[in-house]
């Protein structure tokens, strides 16, 4: 597994532990920044019993992994191109099996995608809440692990489990922190410092700093219109944030 | 849900099989009909000798040729692993789990001696997944190998495989062990600990299944209320 991951493409994780942090709208707002700026880039739904990728960008999917793993439907033919360069590889919604693979799925899985991400500069994988067995699959098999967090109590709690998780049985020692909905750039840095402190004292584990996401109403805008705010707004606040973040990730 | 690599669908699991054993350290073998068409795989561990691989073909070829009048339970029997090879298997199990970085259980199963191997075996073959070993470890002492399980999962199967034991009539007693990459175990280790939780049962008032401490490998990441103290201080401080 981490064999693969050391080559191209660059297999980027983004997680969070709690729910509701804004990971999948980070995730999609990357990939099209990444993917306008001249990449291959994949998105792979890795909320796979609560898929909502495709209700952010607002497109109908007629197939998706569950077909991959039920039926063996090859992933390439469910792949969906929502804007030149960005592809979507969609996940189901409502199937509880989906968020409970087994053991010999998740080796399936794993070969099955490692044949076809090959042409992509990028894969972004949006994980599922929690610190469910997909979400440490996932981590495990990316290269770069990007945690979202906010400047929530339980945000920075559940942040910091899938950290403490992920080092203790899987030794990831390199996390990039994303703090989004912060009021303003001092919180944002309070945040990010506190968590690096926390990490450094008690896992010895220095983070780097992905980026600060301020508040910004077009966000909440661009989801209820289901379009990458990235792409409808792009002078925002928000879009400036992502544009800096995607610099940084194509620097690494 | 149904899986890919059900039995009917067996080229695709075979070509899943022989790619995932070029990842290991195996050789794996096509084994073909007549008229070309696939039978099956076999796979060695590389480090095999050869005349432990004939002796096996043999065992396994006797067994389908009906020889001595085996039925299907102790040609299953005859090519199971014996205690010569459950410290190579583990080997190339533990290797795995620093490549996967996901736990490996071992479940060590001792059946009451009025059971004969083949009832066992024919007993808890149900409750095993494709990907688990059965290994012979004594004349009525199994390993089950079960790759990509964690505690939790493995006291589970490990109940399930006492029960359906029970229905067949074969009271067993059962120790069980965890392996995380993290603990970089040695075969002797594992099977030094199963060991130990399976001599727990044995003693009086003992539960049938005992199992090592879930508290190191899984607890271990608790968020403590030291760390929560430091992961909110700033908070407080700000709010002042």
């Amino acid at each position: 597994m981490n064999k693969r991951a050391e080559t191209k493409p660059t297999i980027i994780c983004i997680s969070s532990g709690k729910g509701g942090v804004g990971k999948t709208s980070f995730s999609v707002n990357m990939a099209a920044a990444l993917s306008q700026r001249g990449k291959q880039v994949l998105l792979i739904d890795g909320d796979l019993g609560l898929a909502n990728v495709d209700v952010v960008l607002g497109i109908n999917v007629r197939h998706n992994l569950r077909e991959t793993i039920e039926e063996g439907r090859d992933p390439a033919g469910i792949l969906v191109e929502v804007a030149p360069g960005f592809f979507v590889l969609p996940a189901s919604s409502g199937v509880p099996e989906m968020a409970n693979l087994s053991y010999e799925e998740q080796i399936f899985l794993t070969n099955t995608l490692e044949e076809m991400i090959g042409r992509f500069d990028y894969v972004l994988i949006d994980t599922a809440a929690g610190i469910g067995d997909s979400v440490l699959w996932f981590n495990n098999w990316a290269r770069t692990n990007i945690v979202v967090l906010s400047p929530d109590p339980t945000s920075m709690t559940d942040a910091y489990a899938l950290m403490k998780v992920l080092n203790a049985r899987y030794d990831r020692k390199e996390f990039h922190l994303m703090v989004n909905s912060a009021q303003t750039k001092k919180e944002g840095e309070s945040v990010f410092n506190n968590m690096s402190l926390v990490l450094q004292n008690f896992l010895k584990i220095t983070p780097s700093q992905l980026g600060i996401m301020p508040l910004d109403s077009h966000v909440a805008k661009a989801i209820r219109t289901q379009k990458p705010f990235f792409l409808t707004f792009p002078d925002s606040k928000a879009s400036k944030a992502i544009s800096q973040m995607a610099s940084a990730l194509i620097a690494m | 849900m149904t899986r890919i690599t059900a039995a009917k669908d067996s080229a695709l699991f075979f070509a899943d099989l022989e790619q995932q054993a070029n990842r290991y350290p195996v050789r794996s073998v096509k084994i073909t009909a007549k008229d070309r068409s696939l039978l099956g795989l076999f796979l060695m561990h590389a480090d095999a000798e050869s005349t432990e691989v004939e002796a096996a073909l043999t065992r396994l070829a006797g067994s389908f040729n009906g020889k001595n009048g085996v039925d299907a339970a102790s040609a299953a029997d005859a090519a199971m692993p014996g205690p010569s090879q459950l410290k190579k298997i583990l080997r190339a199990e533990l290797d795995r789990v620093q490549l996967t970085r996901l736990p490996c259980s071992m479940i060590l199963l001792a059946a009451g001696k009025e059971a004969a191997p083949t009832q066992i075996t024919e007993a808890i073959k149900e409750c095993l997944h494709h990907v688990d070993i059965l290994v012979r470890h004594s004349n009525h002492e199994f390993a089950a190998i079960l790759p990509g399980t964690n505690l939790g999962k493995a006291i589970l199967r490990a109940k399930t495989i006492r029960n359906a034991a029970m229905a067949a009539g074969i009271e067993t007693r059962m120790g069980i062990a965890l392996c995380y990459a993290n603990d970089r175990f040695s075969p002797d280790n594992l099977l030094a600990q199963a060991e130990a939780e399976l001599a727990r049962t044995r003693q009086p008032g003992a539960e049938p299944i005992c199992h090592v401490s879930g508290i190191r490998a899984e607890d271990a990441c608790q968020v403590s209320v030291e760390e929560r103290a430091q992961l909110f201080g700033f908070l407080v401080k700000d709010t002042n």
